[in-house]
């Protein structure tokens, strides 16, 4: 009974955690809206904030807020969010902290997809050619990944690993290629621009179609975060607790790669979030993926959303967000590292 | 219990946004206002853009079309630029109110939107990829006009600069700087016809990425250098700055090796010193020369008529003997912008580097 109780009341002690987590990004979303190049006075922010979606485009204070900041706003909460919650998930189910979520190729897919989009485009013209084709090669290298790794008779998750590399390596070399016959004038800048990622395309249309995808994924994996619990003890123990390990494997990275390829589609390559916000998670609130996963999920939002307030309003210049990401997170990253001294790896 | 609670609390955070993002698809979309103080331009991608008619202020994007507005004298309306077009030190000696300019961004970090809106442009300029990134869409929405401008070849350089002359009020310079382009190039010809095609100088351009790199037929380089009667060697090049082996360099042989403004390196160590390039017929001669750096005369803009006038003199100095450079690109710089190439710094003419 002892015992029980400690659990419970350790588990009463993340909730808050949680609850403290979605009120910092709640705060985080909040301090945005007041943040940007266009000078809105804050009280007038706050009058702004009710009117009818019929009257955005009533003057350009309303245009500006309803029609740049606030469709980049929720861009960049869902891109972390996304990319940070793949992070946790592939963390997990990879067994190893070193993993990205672009393990099995998905990012450069999607980079290759994305440059075949920017070249084509000369040729036929279809809106959102470029996301399209990033979505659907980023989804198709997680396929071949997949593919390669099940013919091949290894340890799975090894297996996967590697295929992924030898995915992610071909598809960078098409990319090369591509931009090596590329262009200058137009399409290799656009090309070189487009993968080194930012938010700054963000409209309602983009919004609207990623979140589409990303919100049945997203509760799926958290509903199912329990599962990467026993994922992350080995195939043989998950095994010998009756959970058949490919299934779930497959359905969990099916997942993850579905919102990795949405969030690279329309925002590009950004990097270090679904690396560090995990780790991040995994200090504060401990190893167990029913509560890592949705806290790396809320931190990658408000960190996503914080750092796109500085590239988009610290000069007036645009900032390339990985950069950002980069130079701030990876000291935070340190920090939490020194002063959790590598508590979160059991 | 406890994991109900989180979970409610994400449904109610994931249900706010999908209302939110639900109200937006009933949002309207701009009729744009028709009054009888616009007009209607039609840009380099064929589109019809309504813009005011008199545009005061103007925002360019990226650098080769800072410097187009500049060729036609309209850079006290520059309200917003690319970011480097605020340092550099032709548009700082021509016009030293640029540095107090909003930088806006550039091709290769994006277009930061809010603060282009907040400049309050009458008229924005954009790069034809622009459309990909959905600039051109946002700007729209904010109802602000926007122009794509494609300088690429010579005769869209001419187009892009007679279409900001239109739309900045400033034909007149855009034609005279136009025609002078065209009268430079029709010179050059005339004093080179006599000189055959096998004696034609062959040259090499040394690109951006080192003297080892040069550029095909694709950029507006190599159409600089068969304006001054060259051949490029490397014309088969494709796709822009491209690596060029040693081995190839050699196999070519150029007559000339010109520096681009783009390339770092210095010929003396990189030729001079190597001793498998040490051979080539260019640096046996001493045929090494810099493309002078001011002006960014290998852009497509009509300022790059000096460099091909340059490049001319430099190739075949027997044809072009009575011509004083200086002299004449003083007066260039003098007539088009009001100070002269040499109090803008340039004393790099000599194609001996600064």
């Amino acid at each position: 009974m002892g015992e029980e109780s400690s659990r419970f009341k350790g588990s009463n002690k993340v909730a808050l955690k949680i609850i403290l987590a979605v009120a910092v990004l709640i705060c985080a979303v909040v301090i945005s809206f007041f943040i940007g190049r266009y000078r809105i006075e804050p009280m007038r922010l706050v009058q702004l904030l009710t009117t009818a979606p019929s009257n955005w485009l009533a003057s350009s204070e309303t245009s500006v807020f309803y029609y740049i900041r606030l469709p980049r706003i929720i861009l960049a909460v869902l891109v972390g969010a996304a990319l940070s919650t793949a992070g946790a998930l592939f963390q997990g189910v990879f067994r190893n902290p070193l993993v990205s979520p672009d393990i099995l190729g998905v990012s450069a897919g999607c980079c290759l997809g994305a440059a075949l989009g920017i070249v084509l485009s000369r040729y036929i013209s279809i809106p959102y050619l470029v996301q399209i084709l990033a979505f659907i090669f980023g989804i198709l290298a997680m396929i071949l990944s997949y593919s390669i790794a099940s013919i091949s008779r290894g340890e799975p998750v090894v297996m996967l690993i590697l295929a992924g590399m030898i995915v992610g390596s071909f598809a960078n070399a098409a990319l090369s290629f591509i931009k090596f016959t590329a262009d200058p004038y137009e399409e290799l800048p656009a090309i070189v621009f487009w993968i080194m990622g930012g938010l700054y395309r963000a409209n309602w249309y983009m919004v609207l179609n990623i979140l589409v995808i990303l919100i049945p994924s997203m509760l799926l994996i958290i509903l199912l975060s329990w599962k990467v619990n026993v994922l992350s003890l080995g195939d043989e123990e998950a095994s010998s607790l009756g959970i058949n390990t490919r299934c779930f494997r497959l359905v969990l990275l099916g997942f993850g790669t579905l919102i990795v390829a949405s969030c690279v589609s329309v925002s590009g390559s950004i990097g270090w979030v679904g690396l560090v916000i995990p780790h991040a998670a995994r200090i504060i609130v401990g190893p167990d993926h029913k509560y890592s996963i949705p806290m790396s999920m809320l931190i990658g939002g408000a960190f996503v959303v914080l750092m796109d307030n500085i590239a988009r309003s610290l000069i007036s210049a645009e900032i390339p967000i990985s950069i950002l990401t980069a130079a701030i997170g990876t000291p935070f990253f340190a920090y939490l590292l020194i002063k959790g001294r590598g508590s979160a790896w059991r | 219990m406890v994991k109900l609670k989180w979970q409610k609390w994400l449904l109610l955070f994931f249900c706010i946004f999908l209302s939110l993002c639900l109200f937006t698809g009933c949002a309207q979309t701009q009729t744009g206002q028709t009054s009888a103080d616009t007009r209607t331009v039609t840009d380099q991608a064929g589109r019809e853009v309504v813009i005011p008619a008199e545009v005061n202020r103007i925002v360019t994007t990226w650098r080769p079309c800072t410097f187009l507005v500049f060729a036609v004298g309209g850079q006290e309306k520059l309200v917003g630029v690319d970011n480097g077009s605020t340092t550099a030190p032709f548009t700082v000696g021509v016009y030293p109110e640029i540095k107090n300019v909003t930088k806006v961004g550039d091709k290769k970090s994006g277009i930061n939107v809010e603060a282009v809106v907040a400049t309050k442009p009458d008229v924005v300029c954009v790069w034809a990829e622009a459309s990909k990134g959905g600039i051109i869409e946002q700007l729209e929405t904010q109802g602000i006009p926007t122009l794509v401008i494609i300088p690429e070849s010579a005769e869209e350089m001419k187009e892009a600069t007679l279409l900001l002359g239109e739309v900045l009020g400033r034909t007149e310079q855009a034609k005279k700087i136009i025609d002078y382009y065209d009268n430079t190039i029709a010179m050059i010809k005339e004093r080179l016809k006599d000189v055959p095609e096998s004696e034609r100088k062959r040259v090499y351009l040394a690109g951006a990425y080192g003297i080892l790199s040069s550029c095909g037929s694709d950029f507006y380089q190599h159409y600089l250098i068969e304006q001054a009667g060259g051949i490029n060697v490397a014309a088969e090049l494709k796709g822009g700055w491209q690596s060029v082996s040693p081995e190839q360099l050699v196999a070519w042989d150029p007559d000339v090796i010109i520096a681009d403004p783009y390339c770092t390196e210095s010929m003396e160590d990189a030729l001079k010193m190597d001793p498998a390039l040490k051979a080539l017929k260019a640096v046996k001669n001493n045929q090494l020369y810099s493309f002078p750096k001011i002006g960014q005369w290998s852009f497509p803009i009509p300022q790059s008529a000096m460099g091909i006038l340059w490049l001319s003199k430099t190739l075949y100095p027997e044809h072009f003997e009575d011509l004083d450079i200086e002299k004449e690109v003083n007066n260039y710089y003098k007539e088009f912008f009001g100070v002269s190439y040499t109090e803008l710094g340039g004393s790099d003419l000599d194609g001996r580097g600064i």
